[in-house]
């Protein structure tokens, strides 16, 4: 016999079901609600600011911290006080510390891709396949952002995933500063492949940008020699050993260099202003750098007086320094004080006699004061302490050319193998064959 | 108001703790995101290999490394350190060891010469030896200079170096200046090496920098440190001819300077490791320099007294993002056993070590991902290597891979006026790593279970190898700053066959024939090794070929190409033995066609 359900209790049911549902979904959204909220005042009324080991640092570094720091604790919501405290110390290589403060900066701003490249640059000197994940993190926050792919894809490259690496330059080809670069490690890819052809045209389209720079010259010299074209190999090489380092324009990682306390850094973007290497040497009392490098900018102006000045001013912090010594010396004689500029290099070759650069000048100033045998023998002690010491060999020269010394001739001869670009010295030789008519015998012995 | 009955109440309930768990959940994963660090198993624990002997065999040494920084001033050659030569001084067939220390000129402690004694211990035979000096010494370098048969010896120095004439019964005359041998230059590896195949031993030394005492480095504000090299002008490695003893004047010794005639005056450096062979396939030694922080050099013989740099067309300057590193110690070896030796540098802690594969013969590629260097990131640790040993540790047929490390700067803000000295070196110190291939050529890191080798920490820095007994296995020497020496004798189990080979000439005064290649044949496989002591970082080796065999128990040959381009194959037989071969009595032999 069935049993049937009384209609008044069916009907009674459903507006219950019904209450207990939407009970069930507005506790759970309170409950959600409430918990955000929670968190969220937690994340600022508490920030957990990494350790800093700080002992005895420099004092502009503590406050370049501490003051960071105190950003953090006055907006602990705010993402860019937590990446600014991060970069700060990534600028000082507190690797562990900045890659805190980036996670804490990334939780504060989750769309922006900026902190996880920050963080993965942190951790990329201790952990590169990490970086490689928070670099792809990265991306996928921001695809378009060509920086990520170029740093991500160096990393990949040396991780030896030439695929994954060569997509993510491929991609960044369409930013323009970066586009020469990418190529270029698009080239060193397909050199590793083997694929000598098309690393050379993708090199050589490189190079029509960064003409001025080491690596792609070094890298066409390798793929050339690959290829048997030995000139060109040759070519490149020479033009690789003129040029400087260089790495490509990162906007981030840059922001992090303005950031550091030491004058170095400045001092190089600085160049040869006068102006802003002076507020640098006035911003940091006890750098030898920032004194020496106003020093030769001011040399290079003819200022000799400005240029002694700052010598000294580098000589009051550390009063044995060579470099100081010297610059200090030049600068003398250049304002015709030859005695006191002999006196200083006596000075700088009691602290250190084996600067070679010392001995050079120490001839330079014998030589004006007509002492011609004290000059010959400090410049022999140059090439000594110095044997590839272009100037000083064909100085040497032109003193035994001058006594009819037919060593005038290896001299010079070693000059212009050691520096061919010396038109002087390749003149001088011409004229000391001609003279001479033979070779002779190397003074050094 | 909705009525709340018990039943109600209870979902209600249930909601609230659903929500929160949610939350949880979210905050969890955000509050405690690590989303990227490397989850990679741990190294492997991999059989023991070493013991340290040390005590045992009576080899007491200590490094004086000179006084410590005072005032901000940190004497850069200190932190450098100083090498050994593992070699056999008195020809009885044993091992001997020279230990080098960097105290300076005023030091009370000296370089100490150890003989090996039949029963395996060591005497400190080093007092009135002539090699008992003071000084800043830096790296040794062995060859027999006079081809009267016994080893004489190179050190080199910061702002020196001496070549000690071995004559007999202990004792070595310092000849160096009438040898001519001048260098006022911070001398670091060297190598004897017969560059103009004349029959006498030549030599190459490389030099740092110029380095200024009076320079005070602080790391952007932040500490008092060792300075890094780029601050320092660079130098140039210095080449000296070997003139030949002159006959009817007692056998002295005279050397020119050919640096500049060379062509090797013409690019500075900053050198600290060096090895000579011949990388071209031409049978003319070379000349590889590793550059610190710079590009390396590939001094390529052009037979006729020149060299020619190539590093950069032939793919060994720089890794291969095209940087320079921070190259150390060397070591060259056969890793894949493709026929043609691989060159190996240890660089700083942050960055790879890299591996150059060489193929076809004369070009190099870094391939350090390849092999497994790479993913030493994985295991979460790196050190500053290096002195560094390519051997057959286990004699499985592969070569495996020693790195001694230690660190270069501080690593932590230091900026006190004077230094404690109980915890100084602390900053410093560093564990060694021992790697093992996996026949694929690829290195597995078995550090971890090799505490003996690898446990404890120090500031390493040279790395010799030598088969100190007659069990045919590498032994290691580990230099360290200002701490022991250490021997490590090897312990591997179920290892397999080997063959020791020592080349010597007849004609040059029975000494080891440097730039020999020695191949060993075995069925369808080959073995490659070089006569040629010279490697790691400032330490001189043993001069003989190790092979490890693995299960191979017969050896068809040996193939020695002599110095002169003479090829001689000569029967061995029987595995598990030392085998001396002399120029001039095997089976002349035709060159085959070069891999």
């Amino acid at each position: 016999m069935s049993e049937s359900v009384p209609p008044l209790a069916t009907e009674e049911a459903q507006p219950r079901s019904w209450n207990c549902l939407i009970v069930v979904v507005l506790s759970t959204c309170l409950a959600i609600c409430a918990g955000w909220f929670a968190w969220r005042i937690w994340l600022g009324e508490s920030p957990r600011l990494p350790t800093v080991d700080l002992r005895n640092a420099d004092d502009a570094l503590v406050e370049l911290i501490k003051k960071a720091e105190d950003g953090v604790r006055s907006d602990p919501r705010s993402p860019d006080t937590w990446g600014r405290l991060g970069m700060v110390l990534l600028a000082h290589d507190y690797y562990p510390e900045a890659s805190a403060c980036f996670i804490e900066a990334q939780k504060r701003e989750q769309l922006s891709g900026r902190w996880l490249y920050l963080e993965a640059q942190a951790r990329s000197k201790i952990d590169p396949l990490a970086a490689i994940r928070l670099l792809e993190e990265a991306i996928n926050r921001d695809s378009e952002d060509a920086t990520f792919r170029v740093a991500l894809g160096e990393l990949l490259l040396e991780q030896g995933r030439l695929d994954d690496a060569e997509r993510h330059f491929k991609q960044a080809l369409g930013h323009d500063l970066l586009r020469p670069w990418s190529q270029l490690r698009m080239a060193q890819a397909a050199l590793r492949r083997g694929n000598f052809p098309v690393a050379r045209n993708l090199a050589k389209i490189a190079a029509s940008r960064l003409d001025d720079v080491k690596v792609v010259h070094a890298v066409l010299s390798e793929i050339n020699f690959r290829l048997g074209d030995l000139d060109a190999s040759e070519r490149e090489y020479q033009r690789s050993l003129s040029l400087a380092t260089r790495k490509w324009h990162d906007p981030y990682l840059e922001s992090v260099d303005r950031l550091k306390t030491s004058a170095l850094p400045q001092v190089e973007q600085a160049s040869q202003d006068i102006a802003a290497l002076l507020a640098i040497a006035e911003a940091h009392p006890k750098s030898v750098p920032a004194r020496l490098s106003l020093a030769f900018a001011l040399g290079n102006r003819q200022n000799w007086e400005g240029a002694a000045h700052a010598a000294r001013k580098a000589l009051q912090i550390s009063p044995n320094d060579a470099v100081a010594l010297n610059v200090l010396g030049f600068a003398l004689r250049k304002q015709g004080r030859v005695d006191d500029a002999l006196a200083v290099y006596m000075k700088s070759t009691e602290a250190n006699p084996n600067n070679a650069a010392t001995h050079y000048e120490l001839a330079n100033c014998y030589n004006v004061l007509r002492q011609k045998d004290k000059a010959v023998d400090a410049l022999k002690t140059a090439v000594r302490l110095r044997p590839n010491y272009a100037t000083a060999w064909r100085e040497l020269g032109q003193f035994y050319a001058r006594d009819n010394n037919a060593e005038a001739v290896t001299c010079f001869r070693l000059a212009v193998e050691l520096a061919p670009n010396d038109a002087e010295a390749r003149k001088l030789l011409d004229a000391a064959l001609k003279r001479f008519e033979k070779a002779s015998p190397s003074p050094v012995e | 108001m909705l009525p709340l009955s018990g039943k109600s109440l209870a979902v209600l309930v249930g909601a609230i703790i659903l929500g929160t768990f949610i939350v949880a959940v979210v905050i969890w994963s955000e509050a405690w995101r690590r989303p990227n660090e490397s989850k990679e198993p741990p190294p492997a624990s991999g059989p023991r290999l070493f013991e340290d002997i040390t005590k045992k065999v009576g080899l007491k040494f200590t490094h004086d490394a000179g006084p410590l920084p005072r005032d901000g001033k940190y004497f850069m050659p200190q932190i450098m350190g100083s090498g050994a030569a593992v070699f056999d001084f008195d020809g009885d067939g044993l091992l001997d060891v020279l230990l080098l220390t960097n105290g300076g000129p005023n030091s009370s402690s000296t370089n100490r010469l150890f003989r090996q004694l039949p029963d395996g211990t060591f005497q400190d035979v080093g007092a009135g030896s002539g090699l008992d000096f003071a000084g800043y010494n830096m790296g040794v370098a062995i060859g027999d200079v006079n081809n009267d048969g016994k080893p004489d010896v190179v050190i080199t120095q910061f702002g020196g170096l001496k070549l000690l004439l071995n004559q007999g019964g202990g004792k070595f005359l310092d000849v160096t200046q009438q040898a001519g041998l001048d260098s006022p230059l911070w001398g670091t590896s060297a190598a004897f090496f017969d560059y103009d195949r004349d029959g006498f031993l030549d030599l190459v030394v490389v030099n740092y920098l110029e380095y200024d005492p009076t320079r005070i480095c602080d790391r952007d504000g932040r500490a008092y440190d060792y300075c890094p090299p780029y601050v320092f002008e660079k130098q140039v490695a210095k080449l000296f001819r070997n003139l030949g003893a002159k006959s009817g004047s007692g056998g002295s010794v005279r050397f020119e300077d050919v640096t500049l005639k060379s062509g090797l005056g013409r690019l500075a450096g900053t050198g600290l490791g060096v090895v000579a062979l011949d990388f071209t396939g031409d049978g003319w030694p070379d000349i590889f320099v590793a550059n610190d922080a710079n590009a390396n050099y590939l001094w390529v013989n052009q037979k006729n007294g020149t060299f020619k740099e190539e590093a950069i067309p032939r793919g060994l300057a720089f890794n291969r993002l095209g940087q320079a590193q921070a190259n150390m110690g060397i070591a060259v070896g056969d890793v894949a056993g493709t026929g043609l030796f691989d060159v190996f540098v240890t660089h700083e802690r942050n960055e790879f070590h890299t591996l150059w594969k060489q193929g076809p013969r004369g070009y190099f590629q870094d391939i350090s991902d390849a092999v497994g260097i790479t993913k030493m990131a994985q295991t979460g640790w790196r050190g500053t290597g290096f002195g560094t040993v390519l051997a057959d540790f286990d004699q499985d047929g592969f070569l495996d891979l020693a790195i001694v490390n230690g660190k270069v700067q501080h690593g932590r803000t230091v900026r006190e006026k004077q230094i404690d000295p109980a915890t100084f070196w602390s900053d410093f110190v560093e564990r060694n790593q021992l790697f093992l291939n996996d026949s694929k050529g690829s290195f597995v890191d078995v550090s971890q279970g090799n505490s003996p080798f690898c446990g404890s920490a120090a500031v390493s820095r040279g790395l010799a190898w030598g088969i100190f007994d007659e069990r045919g296995s590498v032994d290691l020497l580990v230099t360290t700053i200002a701490g022991p020496a250490r021997l490590f004798r090897n312990v591997s189990q179920n290892k397999g066959h080997w063959l020791v080979v020592k080349a010597i000439d007849p004609a040059l005064g029975g000494r080891d024939a440097y730039g020999a290649q020695v191949v060993v044949v075995a069925g369808k496989r080959t073995w490659l090794g070089f006569i040629n002591p010279a490697g790691s970082y400032l330490c001189s080796n043993d001069a003989r070929a190790h092979f490890g065999l693995g299960a191979v128990h017969a050896v068809d040959a040996v193939q020695v190409t002599w110095p002169d381009g003479t090829l001689e194959s000569f029967p061995v037989g029987r595995v598990d033995q030392l085998v001396q071969v002399r120029k001039g009595t095997g089976k002349q032999a035709v060159r085959g066609k070069m891999p």
